[in-house]
């Protein structure tokens, strides 16, 4: 079934730019390409930025010394380290549960349940 | 890699200047980098607009906070500003000619928007006075044009306005003796195309100083402790604006109430006066409670390096 732009959605752009920093430091144009072959999300370069400002002042991401102040690359702090961390277990959780759910109600609605 | 259209440049530009001090070579490359979709430029006019309305500072906590108080007090200067032009603009559409509403309630809802513009104007005109010294001495020491040009600017401005006014003046003063003026198109289009250029010049003017003052005060990175003060000043105006556009709005709801209603022109620029009192209040009072909740506000603890 094709996904619809009103869906409910996990793609807080936030924990998105984390979890691609999860990765290793990048910058602007490389998170971008990597959240569009990992999650087929693709973040403007507003939303990006804006993102990276609010992650930034909380002390959740850094940016690394970088030759070319058009390419700054960003990684996680600690801090940010452990927010993701919380985050994704919070989302495993939430995961699990929802799948077994899901899986009580497959005799009903089908195997897409 | 290209470079950013005409239309990006401006939506990069359409940014808060804090934001683009700190991010705009970066978002410039990405924009470039990522070639041009209409998608991308509808994203970054959102997120100027979300950079200005809910803004996020870079840096250690006391660089944040410094950057916050900053924001606060150049936010404040302009709405204080834009509220100056629509108290003038609620003058001039109700008490000249004075409507025949314009008495009783209404005429103490009218009144106590002009007293509170001139009583907190007196006091914050003062009170930027003394911000500006401390702004424009320790530049003129340092011989930072950068910082003296824009500080000083606002003077020259103010004096080509009140030229321009005073020739306005001499122009209806010579037309009114020879024949009545009309107001009206196209009877009175040399006085209507003269009073429609003189109010544009009178904008430009306003959002000039205002803009000035705004760059000057970003260039000169005031300490924190002044900082506290000009935002305290802020405060001080935000209830001013804020007085003057409860004042506006309740003179204009009576007015509207009064018996014969306003005529359409004097609606159209009372009730366009009033939404401009209603939104610079309101930028101001969100900008100002940001700003004293950082005042007051506990230093976050500071970031360790990843292990």
């Amino acid at each position: 079934m094709p996904r619809h732009a009103a869906d409910p959605k996990w793609t807080d752009p936030g924990l998105l730019v984390m979890g691609s920093l999860a990765d290793g430091p990048k910058h602007g144009y490389a998170m971008v390409q990597d959240l569009e072959e990992s999650t087929g999300v693709r973040l403007g370069p507003g939303t990006l930025y804006g993102a990276i400002a609010r992650l930034e002042a909380r002390g959740l991401i850094e940016p690394l010394e970088a030759a070319d102040s058009r390419r700054r690359p960003y990684r996680l702090t600690a801090r940010g380290v452990e927010v993701l961390g919380r985050q994704l277990a919070d989302m495993q959780r939430f995961a699990g549960i929802g799948r077994r759910r899901l899986a009580r109600l497959a005799p009903v609605f089908g195997a897409g349940a | 890699m290209s470079t950013p259209t005409r239309v990006e440049r401006v939506l990069l530009a359409a940014y808060p200047p804090g934001f683009r001090s700190r991010y705009g070579d970066e978002l410039a490359a990405l924009v470039a980098e990522g070639g041009s979709r209409w998608r991308d430029r509808a994203d970054l006019a959102r997120g100027a607009a979300r950079a200005w309305m809910a803004p996020s500072f870079a840096g250690d906590a006391a660089e944040q906070r410094r950057a916050r108080l900053q924001a606060t007090t150049t936010t404040v200067l302009v709405a204080w500003c834009a509220s100056l032009l629509a108290v003038a603009g609620l003058s001039k559409s109700v008490d000249d000619p004075r409507l025949p509403g314009l008495h009783g309630a209404a005429w103490t809802a009218y009144g106590t928007a002009f007293v509170a513009l001139e009583v907190l104007a007196g006091v914050v005109i003062a009170a930027g006075f003394v911000c500006w010294v401390a702004v424009v001495v320790p530049a003129a020491r340092a011989r930072r044009g950068d910082v003296l040009v824009p500080a000083i600017a606002p003077a020259p401005i103010v004096l080509a306005w009140l030229g321009v006014t005073l020739l306005v003046a001499l122009f209806a003063q010579h037309v009114g003796r020879r024949h009545s003026v009309a107001l009206t198109w196209p009877r009175g289009a040399g006085v209507l195309a003269v009073l429609v250029a003189w109010l544009a010049v009178t904008l430009v003017c306003a959002f000039g100083c205002a803009a000035a003052a705004a760059l000057a005060l970003r260039r000169a990175r005031l300490s924190e402790a002044r900082l506290v003060r000009t935002t305290l000043v802020a405060a001080l105006a935000t209830v001013g604006v804020a007085v003057q556009a409860v004042a506006g709005t309740l003179c204009l709801v009576m007015l509207l109430g009064a018996g014969g209603g306003l005529a359409p022109r004097d609606a159209v620029f009372s009730a366009g006066s009033v939404a401009v009192l209603l939104v610079a209040s309101a930028v101001a009072a969100l900008s100002t409670a940001r700003g004293l909740a950082a005042m007051r506000a506990d230093p976050p603890s500071p970031v360790r390096p990843p292990a």
